[in-house]
């Protein structure tokens, strides 16, 4: 089994089995409750692996974390969730950039707020071949899919690919931007 | 030598028990026939470290006698001189531990030789405590013992984890037991900056949560399976860098099973005035008490009755927090950031009374809204004026005096205020806590008017005084110790966490 994880955009997680079932699936379109949602969703879909475990003997192999392109907070949520859950585990994780999860539609875009889209490109074998990129909205072409959800499944069956061939895993978020040219909106409490 | 592994005694075992015990206890060992009526008899429960791979050997074991009662004993544990400071004595001694639970002891005691410190340490990173000494207890009178107790049920293991700001840190303690404590620190990424940047923070901890977790158990010595529960900073602090911490803590308390403790960052802070860290004396804080926490984001002055069930917000900072005004004091005098050290080193020189820089809400009129409420920007817009004013007539600013004279200004309205709280409330004991500890100055006369006052002053350790996840772990114990039940999965993260709440119970 392979555990996709991605707060993108919402909160995706799935749980694929070797055969390629999906035993669990959840989305929440919510793009500002992921920190709530997240234990809930791994504590389901953890108790779906082990009674999977406990029937055919197939254990949990992997995480595979969706690293962006993102609004930066929720994105965060779920990388860390992933990583933490793959240590609480003792199994290894794997990050892509979530628009793989989305090849098939070949030009996806991310809403990244401050009137931008992250852009990627895909070939019809899948291979990502432009992007993720930052594109005003107004330059978005018209054959653009505007993603409202990354697919978890998706996310998952790259797992055994990744467990493979190591030297693809992405280990830094696709931010995009630099951490300096976030303004500080409003003032927070708090040190 | 290879790994080792844990598993139950058996009549095979008692020759290399027999050697070891040899090796261990030579002018004192117990009989080979006195060792097989131990491990056979009643309520008995021995087990032995034995190294896996080929040449399975036999390198430790011990023993504790639990019947099904409140209290258990330690019988015997001995590791070969060969195969000591690998963790060996810790595997079995928390073996017998998980029976002594397991056969419902409330108590676990045991004997120790006064002289084997490494021992004593062992055993009170374990959470035992110190009993009383016997006299020749050993070898025939010629060797004392120390009686030694760990009290099972009232000392939850817990992790802390908090991201509340530019600090990453995780915390392990049993009970009031400080076991680890490691921070990793964003701060250097925000010097060019003035102050701390949220984005930047955030992307740290997400980096620096994972590594700073391991180092924490590796320090403690202990494994996540060991924790009885997770605790994690849910506010207030920046709304960014909290969900980091929540996220993750939330993940690991899912994925092991493990209730999770979303706790107030302010109630921390007092809670790091009950850690001790092992083997040292009790830093001990009691209640009631007040609590001055200063730091780069905070001020504020609280009276804590009861951590738990009652910590009340006396007053804090209207505008900016002290640290943030020692960074904007320090860019006026073209000073580098953090401004707390900097402007500490200028100050050294200078003559505190060269300027009369205000005192903000200390006046008379002050007194019925504001009595214990803070402001400092008009002391910087202050300092900035007398420093434009003597620029345009071309004077040279003299730096040492206005970072005396600013220093002196706040540190005496913090004081004043805390030892008028203390008076007010006829409380005799004040904490200090956060990162304005880190300043000598303020410690002195802190420890000077404390001591004209007749109040108990109480000051942590920096490291526990700054941002850390100890004093998040050791919150989350004293909320178990009480009884109050875990935060629901679905908790959010709180900004703006009042600390009359200690706890997030819910989304």
């Amino acid at each position: 089994m392979f555990l996709g994880i991605d707060t993108s955009i919402g909160t995706a997680l799935a749980l694929l089995s070797k055969g390629g079932e999906v035993l669990y699936e959840v989305q929440s379109s919510d793009t500002r409750a992921h920190a709530e949602v997240i234990g809930v969703f791994i504590e389901q879909a953890l108790e779906v692996a082990d009674s999977h475990t406990a029937s055919t003997g197939e254990n949990l192999r992997g995480v595979v974390i969706g690293m962006g392109p993102g609004p930066f907070t929720g994105l965060r949520i779920g990388i860390a969730a992933g990583r933490a859950l793959a240590f609480g585990r003792g199994i290894p994780y794997f990050g892509v950039c979530s628009h793989d999860a989305m090849a098939d539609l070949g030009k996806v875009g991310t809403d990244v707020r401050r009137r931008e889209h992250a852009v990627s490109h895909y070939d019809t074998s899948g291979v990502r071949i432009f992007g993720p990129t930052l594109i005003q909205n107004t330059e978005l072409a018209e054959d653009v899919h505007k993603l409202s959800e990354i697919s978890a499944i998706n996310l998952a069956r790259l797992g055994g690919y990744l467990a493979e061939n190591s030297e693809q895993n992405i280990l830094t978020p696709f931010y995009l931007r630099d951490a300096d040219a976030v303004p500080q909106l409003k003032k927070e409490g708090g040190a | 030598m290879s790994d080792f592994e844990i598993r139950e005694a058996n009549h095979f075992d008692l020759e290399p028990i027999v050697a070891i015990e040899l090796a261990s206890f030579p002018s004192d060992p117990w009989s080979a026939r006195a060792l097989e009526a131990e491990l056979l008899g009643p309520a008995r429960h021995y087990f032995v470290a034995e190294t896996t791979g080929e040449g399975k050997e036999v390198i430790g074991y011990a023993g504790v006698l639990a019947p099904d009662s409140a209290d258990a004993d330690v019988a015997t544990i001995a590791v070969d001189p060969l195969a000591r400071g690998k963790g060996v004595g810790l595997a079995l001694m928390q073996r017998l531990l998980e029976v002594a639970k397991a056969q419902n002891a409330l108590r676990v005691h045991l004997e120790v030789r006064l002289d084997n410190q490494v021992a004593q340490q062992l055993y009170r990173k374990l959470g035992f405590v110190d009993v009383r000494v016997r006299k020749g207890y050993y070898e025939g009178g010629k060797v004392d013992a120390l009686s030694m107790m760990l009290e099972m049920s009232r000392e939850p293991l817990v992790l802390g984890i908090e991201t509340s700001c530019d600090e990453t840190g995780v915390g392990i303690v049993r009970g009031r037991t400080l076991l680890a404590n490691e921070i990793a620190s964003s701060a250097p990424e925000h010097e060019r900056f003035g102050g701390v940047v949220p984005e930047i923070a955030a992307r740290a901890h997400l980096e620096a949560f994972e590594p700073t977790i391991k180092r924490a158990l590796e320090t403690a010595g202990v494994t996540l399976a060991d924790i009885d529960a997770i605790a994690v900073t849910a506010g207030p602090g920046l709304a960014g860098a909290l969900m980091v911490g929540v996220g993750a803590a939330k993940a690991l308390a899912a994925s092991t099973g493990k209730p999770i403790y979303g706790v107030n960052h302010l109630v921390g802070h007092v809670s790091a005035g009950l850690l001790n860290a092992v083997g040292e004396p009790a830093t001990n804080l009691q209640y009631p008490a007040i609590a001055l926490l200063v730091s780069g984001g905070h001020t504020e002055l609280l009276l804590v009755r009861d951590l738990v069930t009652d910590t009340e917000l006396l007053g804090q900072t209207l505008d900016d927090a002290a640290g943030e005004a020692f960074d904007k004091v320090a860019r006026l005098l073209d000073l580098p950031y953090p401004g707390g050290p900097h402007i500490d080193k200028a100050a050294a020189s200078g003559n505190p009374d060269a300027f009369n820089f205000p005192r903000a809400l200390t006046l008379p009129k002050d007194q019925a809204e504001h009595r214990f409420d803070f402001s400092f920007s008009g002391l910087k817009t202050a300092v900035w004026r007398t420093v434009q004013q003597l620029k345009q007539r071309g004077e040279e600013v003299p730096v040492a005096d206005i970072a005396a004279s600013f220093r002196a200004a706040v540190i005496d309205v913090l004081l004043t205020k805390a030892i008028d709280a203390c008076k007010h409330y006829e409380i005799p004991r004040l904490m200090l806590g956060g990162g304005v500890v880190a300043n000598a100055q303020l410690r002195d006369e802190a420890a000077r008017l404390c001591e004209a006052n007749g109040i108990e002053l109480l000051i942590p350790s920096l490291k526990l005084a700054t941002d850390n996840g100890a004093m998040i772990a050791a919150l989350g114990a004293e909320l178990i110790s009480a009884g109050l039940p875990a935060s629901a999965l679905t908790f959010a993260v709180d900004p703006i966490m009042p600390v009359s709440n200690p706890l997030s119970n819910n989304s």
